[in-house]
Parts: structure tokens; C-alpha cells; sequence
């Protein structure tokens, strides 16, 4: 059970993230009916699962949400502003009750608050007192939840009241919503019109018998006739399921459905059966049973026959198409592959040592296989960015409210994917930058019109792919950063020159040192300085990069570089002295030699002419103070770092090497340029250098040297 | 044209659809397609091409088709059948292949079997 209840915890959550994205796509078009249904039904399945897993707050809470919406679906209320602020605080609130333990006492006071604002929307509506633990009844005739995931089939009789039609509800439309739930076979019954002399034209005398295949349960065909339940005659009835073993590939005799629908006593079926011709047809002959009926029954025994056939014929449930796993799993998967990843590295460098070639085609293809597996494995990790998005949408919406702001978001690119740990360590920094874009970047609507801009200001975000990276880029058409207040603002606090000539790149990135904030002042949402610092320790944590742009009056571009995973990466194993590094392949460009004379004619600068172009480089080995004997020839790694090419020196460059990223201990923590470590085939281990973060630091270096 | 009913040289009455045979003139349509009947052997709904019919107009239909067969007079429609009817046919699960023993033990030609 407790399996159970934490795979409904986890579907709940999934759910509310797309109530919320649909809730807020709803906002822009509140007519789209098929976002209308999409919310009922994520409402109308938290409320039934979660009755069925002891969730009764949930239940009992969603189900007046759930019956709102229900009106809306049926035309019978607008989706209005007011509607949507209360059925996202309504979301907030069932995540609030789902991270509750199970059983214990929850606080209604938020829950009531929403519902007496429904209550004043729908004032006619009776929802049920909070606290009569009043729990919508799940009744289930004695399925398993097992079953439940199953299909059934179903025949209903629709008996509509008289003055349906009258009352504005049109019986086609809730037949149409039996038709949503799965495959159905709808048959109406005309034998209870009257003649013309005798007939009240307004009201409904036709009745309908539906067979209806399923995966939804009684519970959903009950809801399409929730409004309507009290005054019509409804008669549910269960015919077939699958989870069973069929007793045959066919169905029932026609016989058997009539008297089973009470269209026929057992006695009369069995006179007629007497006379040996086609059943049917001696029904209507004798006038026993209505060619509607017969009709009836007979589309019946057909959809059922057709949906046995089709299930004996359809490939066994093991082929389902997709499972869920739970992320811990997926963790251990990764993990061990890592570990896969290292060992291999091993074998390879024994086997190549051995020099047996029959050993060493034994270990290349352990090496195919293993890059499979490691490609295969991450990408069952690959989520799409897109499923963050809609809480950033939520973000704008919620605080451009609370400032008195009109913005909106516009995305794009959410099919991106990135590694499910990325994705999750992005969230904070991606908040705090659009809070910062909402606060300080779009204008109030009266300084936009001044400006010539259009009231509403927007905040964009979007992700693409770039190499092994991925680009998330965060820009608003707002006042644009202020160059010469950054810079003034650096200078003062001494992280520039005052007289140095700064590109303004380097000025708009001093927003993310500690503490750095213009801000006149503190609100509630940013202006103290922290953020944008937070911002980039994230940031950094993904090894990542941030890059920022503005114009004046026009607006900011903020653009994250995220590597697409953090487990394992494509890298350059490199040896100075006795020791490995390991320098990440994505950046790396090429690899020239550097001779003790180039470093002669260099006259102790730090720079290398490769074909013409000056290259600065970084001797590692002063950098990490190595003692070792310096070989005659060394190598220089150029790589590309936010476009500029920069050496780094090592003496031997051994070769590419698969990098299990393992994280370092809190000792190492703030040593500045090594951004994780590795295990090497040997077991020893080689450092991950974070090339940017060396550079900036030789660099600062210079600085204060001069 | 509105909904109406006219008198041919033959007897026939003509009863002209209008753009909607729905809940609003359901009654209107009931009394004319009634009075017609009353006083016609032959009574033919002539329809609208772009007419609007909800199950009221249906209802009234099939009322009319019974009460034609009990007194043996005529009750058809002239003209291809409109859309809006083959759609409230689909939609309301109407379809009638079988015969109707309200209609004689006839195929209904009104909601499938053919005219």
C-alpha cells in the first residue's frame, strides 16, 4: 500500500504541474474547451485516486473544486479571471495536502478560503460543508485498483427527465462526453415518442443505450451525469472487462442481453427460441420486443465481440510502451555505469600494456558497449526543460500581479532535454533571474508608455541545444541594465578600475558578484543583492557559464551555458609531473607543442604564436606549483573560453578519456579552478579543471600585480 | 424562407423547414406538421439547406412519421437531406436500418433506411 501511495503522491504532483500549465494557458484563451476538460479531468483523477489511497482532504477538497469546473464544461459558468486565481490557489493547496502525512490533521483554513471564493462565484452551487467528512464516493463495483488501469465496458441507459430540454442541458452533449472516455456504440430509443396529437414538442422523450469501453472506471461515466443524476433515470451496469481471462473470444446470446437490459422475460425467450429461426427477427415478428430494442442489443453484442477480438489479437501488456521507474533507480543506474565507465578505462590500459591483440579486441568492444550503455543509461535521465517552465510562468504571472506589472512570458523550446539532476539544480537560479527581470528589467505600464513601449512588458525564456550544451536564455523587453551605475557602483566596492577600459560585458557580469545590487530599494522580490550572486554559485555548480547582455531602454539578455549532464563527460586526460588532470573536451580546440625556445623567444611572457595567432597561455604547472622535472617538450591544450582562446600547459597530453564526475569533499570545496574529480583505470585520481574559473583567476592575478 | 406550409395543386402540403427546426419553434413546427397532416393525405417537409435541428426538430420528425402511418397518409421530405439533420442523427445515435413497426414495419427513411 505504501508503494501505492507514494506512486499516487508522485502522479498527483504530475498532475498539478499540468493543472497549472493548462490553468495559466487557460488564462490566454479561456475559451479552448479541450484546456476546460484537461482541467476537470487532472481534477476529476487526483479526487478519484485520491479517495481510493486514504487522501480524503484531497478528495473531498477536489471534488468542489472539480464540480465548478464541471459547469464550466458545460457552458454553464465563464472561466473568468477570479475563477482562475481560485483554482490555482486550489492547486496550491492540494500540493499542500499531498506533502502532508498521511492521517494527520491538515490546516483548512487556506482550503475554506477558496471555497467560500468559489461559492461566491457560483452562488446557486451546493457544495458540501467543509469538515462533514463528506467523501465522494468511489463506487467501484469491486475492482481491484489493479483492475481499475484495466478496461471494462459498460452499458448505460439514459433516461433523460422530460423537461431536460427545458432546463438547457442537451442530453447529445453529455452522450458526447460518454463518448470521450473510450469507444462507445450510442443507440436511441424512439419508442416513447408519442403521436403528434399527444406530443409536448419541448420535451425529451427519446432515450438513449450506450455501450461504452473504458479505462476510466463508473466513477468518470458517473461524473457526465453528475448536474443531472437527480431528475434522470441512470442505470449503470457493468458487461465485460478485460484483466480477466474471457471465457470466449465472443459474447452473449441476443437473448441473453434483452433479458439481461429487461427488455425480454426469460419465458418469452424461451418460446421463441422454440421455433428455431433467427431470434431477432422472430422478437419483431411476434411483436415481443421493439426492432429498436433488438437493434440495441444487437450493437451491443457486436462492440463487445469487437473489443474481445481486438484484445485476444493486441500484443501481450508486457509491451507496454513506457514504465515508471523511481529516480533513485535511475541514480544507481547511473552510478554503476560510471563505475562500469572507470573499470573499462582499466581494462583498456591493461590490455593495451598486455599487448595481446585478441585481448585487446576483447576490450575495444567492451568499450563500444560500454559508451552504449553510458549514452543509453543518461538518456533515460533526459527530461524536457519544458516541464520547469510552467512554474516560471506561474512566477510571472503571481508577481507582476503583487508589483502592479502587466507581463507575460513567452517560452520556447521546452521539447529541450537535459539531465533530470541539471533541470532541477537550474530552478533557483532561473527564479531569482526573472524575478530580477520582473523587478527591476520590465517598467510599470506608465514608464513603458512614456518610453513609446507597449504597457505589457514580456519576459522570455527558452532553451536550445548548442554541442553538448544547452542554451537557457532569459531576456525581457524592459529598461535594459544601467552601464555606467555598474560600473560606478563596481568601482566603489573595488571590483574595477576606476580608469581600466572595461568591455561592457565584464561590466554587466560584475551583477553577479556577492552583495552587488544598484537597487534604490529593498521590495519583497529583489533589490538586496543576493540573488544574482546565488545566481551564479548554481550556476557554476552545474559548470555552467553565464553570459549577459543589454541595451539601454531596450531590454537584458541573460544566457546560461549548461552542460546537458552531470555524470559523465567526454574529456582530455592530461599529465603534469606525476599527476592527471582532466580538462573538459566540449571546450577544447587543439593541442601544439611548446618547446623550451618558444618559451625563450616569448621573452617570459605567457604567449605562443600557433600559425600566425598570438595564443595566452597558462603554465599549469606554476599555477598548481609542480616541481617536477619540467620536460624539453611541453604541450599546450588551446581552448575556447566564452570565445577566447587560451592555453593551458601540461607536459603530456595522454589522451580522451570518459569522465565520471564524482564531486569533492568539503575540504576541497573553494579551491578555485577545479571544479570535481575523476577515478582513473589505475584507481588514482585526476582532478577536473574548470577552465573559465582558471582563467578569471590568472587574470585577477595580473590585475592585482599591476 | 420561414416555416410554413403551403397547399400543392395536387393536394400535397408543403411544409417549408425555415433555418431552424429547434427548441424555440419546436411547438410551431409540432402544429404545423399536425395541421397538415389533418388535412393532407401528403404532407413533405421541404428543408433549408443550412437549417439548424436539434432533437426537439427529431422528436417532432419521428412523432410525425407515426402519426402519418397510423392514418396511413404520406409523411416524407422533398430534396436532398439537410446536414444538420444527418448530423443530430450521428450524433444522438439515431441511425434506423431496421424496420419500424411504428412506421408500418417500413425501413425509416428518415434516419437511415433508405426513401
Amino acid at each position: 500500500m505504501e508503494e501505492a501511495i507514494a506512486t499516487y503522491r508522485e502522479e498527483a504532483g504530475e498532475l498539478l504541474a499540468e493543472l497549472e500549465t493548462s490553468l495559466l494557458d487557460l488564462e490566454e484563451t479561456p475559451d479552448d474547451n479541450d484546456l476546460i476538460n484537461r482541467v476537470f479531468r487532472a481534477m476529476h483523477t487526483i479526487k478519484g485516486s485520491g479517495a481510493m489511497f486514504g487522501f480524503d482532504e484531497i478528495a473531498s477538497f477536489t471534488h468542489e473544486v472539480e464540480t465548478v469546473f464541471d459547469m464550466v464544461r458545460n457552458g454553464k459558468m465563464t472561466v473568468t479571471k477570479r475563477l482562475l486565481d481560485l483554482t490555482l490557489k486550489s492547486r496550491d493547496h492540494i500540493s499542500y495536502l499531498l506533502s502532508c502525512p498521511l492521517g494527520e490533521a491538515v490546516d483548512r483554513s487556506e482550503g475554506d478560503e477558496i471555497i467560500a471564493g468559489l461559492r461566491q462565484l457560483v452562488p446557486q452551487l451546493e457544495l458540501p460543508q467543509k469538515g462533514s467528512s463528506e467523501i465522494p464516493a468511489i463506487n467501484l463495483p469491486g475492482l481491484s485498483e489493479d483492475e481499475l488501469a484495466n478496461e471494462s465496458t459498460w452499458r448505460i441507459r439514459f433516461r433523460p427527465a422530460p423537461n431536460i430540454l427545458m432546463c438547457g442541458t442537451n442530453p447529445i452533449s453529455l452522450i458526447n462526453e460518454l463518448r470521450d472516455l473510450g469507444t462507445a456504440h450510442v443507440v436511441a430509443q424512439f419508442d416513447e415518442i408519442p403521436q403528434l396529437n399527444e406530443l409536448v414538442p419541448e420535451n425529451c422523450y427519446i432515450y438513449w443505450d450506450i455501450i461504452l469501453t473504458t479505462t476510466r472506471g463508473e466513477d468518470a461515466i458517473k461524473d457526465v451525469f453528475i448536474f443531472v443524476e437527480d431528475d434522470c433515470d441512470i442505470k449503470i451496469e457493468l458487461i465485460d472487462r478485460s484483466g480477466l481471462i474471457d471465457r470466449e473470444q465472443g459474447y452473449k446470446k441476443l437473448g441473453d442481453i434483452l433479458v439481461e437490459r429487461g427488455d425480454l422475460s426469460p419465458v418469452e425467450m424461451q418460446k421463441v427460441l422454440m421455433l428455431q429461426k433467427r431470434f431477432g427477427e422472430l422478437l419483431v415478428e411476434q411483436g415481443i420486443v421493439s426492432p429498436e430494442k433488438v437493434q440495441s442489443a444487437l450493437v451491443e453484442q457486436q462492440h463487445v465481440k469487437g473489443v474481445r477480438k481486438e484484445r485476444s489479437e493486441a500484443p501481450p501488456l508486457e509491451a507496454a510502451a513506457s514504465i515508471r521507474v523511481p529516480a533513485e533507480r535511475l541514480d544507481q543506474l547511473i552510478n554503476l555505469v560510471g563505475e562500469m565507465v572507470t573499470v573499462q578505462a582499466h581494462l583498456s590500459q591493461v590490455s593495451m600494456a598486455g599487448g595481446d591483440a585478441t585481448f585487446i579486441a576483447i576490450s575495444e568492444e567492451v568499450e563500444r558497449l560500454t559508451n552504449e550503455l553510458r549514452d543509453t543509461a543518461l538518456n533515460i535521465r533526459m527530461l524536457p526543460i519544458g516541464s520547469t517552465f510552467s512554474k516560471f510562468k506561474r512566477l510571472v504571472r503571481d508577481l507582476s500581479q503583487e508589483l502592479g506589472k502587466q507581463i507575460e512570458m513567452e517560452t520556447f523550446g521546452a521539447e529541450t532535454e537535459l539531465d533530470k539532476t541539471v533541470i532541477e539544480k537550474l530552478n533557483d537560479p532561473l527564479v531569482h533571474i526573472i524575478r530580477n527581470c520582473i523587478d527591476h528589467g520590465i517598467e510599470m505600464p506608465e514608464a513603458r508608455r512614456a518610453a513609446g513601449k507597449a504597457p505589457h512588458g514580456t519576459v522570455y525564456l527558452g532553451a536550445e541545444h548548442s554541442g553538448d550544451s544547452v542554451l537557457v536564455t532569459i531576456r525581457d523587453d524592459g529598461g535594459g541594465l544601467d552601464r555606467d551605475r555598474i560600473r560606478a557602483k563596481a568601482v566603489e566596492r573595488g571590483l574595477l578600475s576606476a580608469t581600466a577600459d572595461v568591455p561592457d560585458k565584464e561590466i554587466y557580469a560584475q551583477i553577479f558578484a556577492p552583495g552587488f545590487s544598484t537597487a534604490e530599494k529593498v521590495t519583497s522580490v529583489s533589490g538586496r543583492g543576493v540573488g544574482m550572486d546565488v545566481v551564479k554559485r548554481g550556476i557554476d555548480s552545474l559548470r555552467g557559464s553565464i553570459g549577459v547582455d543589454s541595451i539601454r531602454g531596450s531590454g537584458t539578455t541573460i544566457t546560461l551555458k549548461i552542460p546537458l549532464t552531470l555524470a559523465i563527460i567526454d574529456s582530455l586526460l592530461v599529465k603534469i609531473g606525476k599527476d592527471h588532470f582532466v580538462l573538459p573536451l566540449a571546450s577544447v580546440e587543439e593541442c601544439v607543442e611548446l618547446t623550451r625556445d618558444d618559451i625563450k623567444n616569448a621573452h617570459g611572457r605567457s604567449l605562443a604564436n600557433v600559425r600566425g595567432a598570438i595564443i595566452p597561455y597558462i603554465p599549469l604547472r606554476e599555477h598548481f606549483k609542480i616541481t617536477d622535472q619540467r620536460p624539453e617538450i611541453e604541450q599546450i591544450v588551446i581552448a575556447d573560453i566564452h570565445g577566447t582562446k587560451v592555453g593551458f600547459v601540461v607536459d603530456h597530453v595522454v589522451g580522451e578519456h570518459q569522465t565520471v564526475i564524482k564531486s569533492l569533499g568539503k575540504m576541497y570545496r573553494d579551491v578555485k579552478g577545479v571544479s570535481g574529480a575523476t577515478i582513473l583505470g589505475d584507481g588514482t585520481v585526476a582532478l577536473i579543471l574548470d577552465m573559465g574559473v582558471l582563467l578569471q583567476a590568472v587574470e585577477k592575478l595580473e590585475k592585482d600585480i599591476m | 424562407m420561414p416555416l410554413n406550409s403551403s397547399v400543392r395543386e395536387n393536394g400535397e402540403i408543403i411544409i417549408t423547414s425555415g433555418d431552424r427546426l429547434t427548441i424555440e419553434n419546436a411547438a410551431e413546427f409540432s402544429r404545423i406538421v399536425r395541421e397538415a397532416l389533418e388535412a393532407s393525405k401528403n404532407v413533405a417537409i421541404e428543408f433549408e439547406p443550412a437549417v439548424e435541428i436539434d432533437i426537439t426538430g427529431v422528436q417532432v420528425l419521428c412523432s410525425a412519421c407515426k402519426s402519418a402511418a397510423q392514418s396511413n397518409n404520406q409523411f416524407s421530405y422533398h430534396g436532398p437531406q439537410p446536414q444538420a439533420l444527418a448530423d443530430v442523427i450521428a450524433k444522438s445515435g439515431a441511425e434506423r436500418n431496421a424496420i419500424c413497426k411504428y412506421n408500418n414495419n417500413s425501413k425509416c427513411f428518415w434516419f437511415g433506411g433508405t426513401k
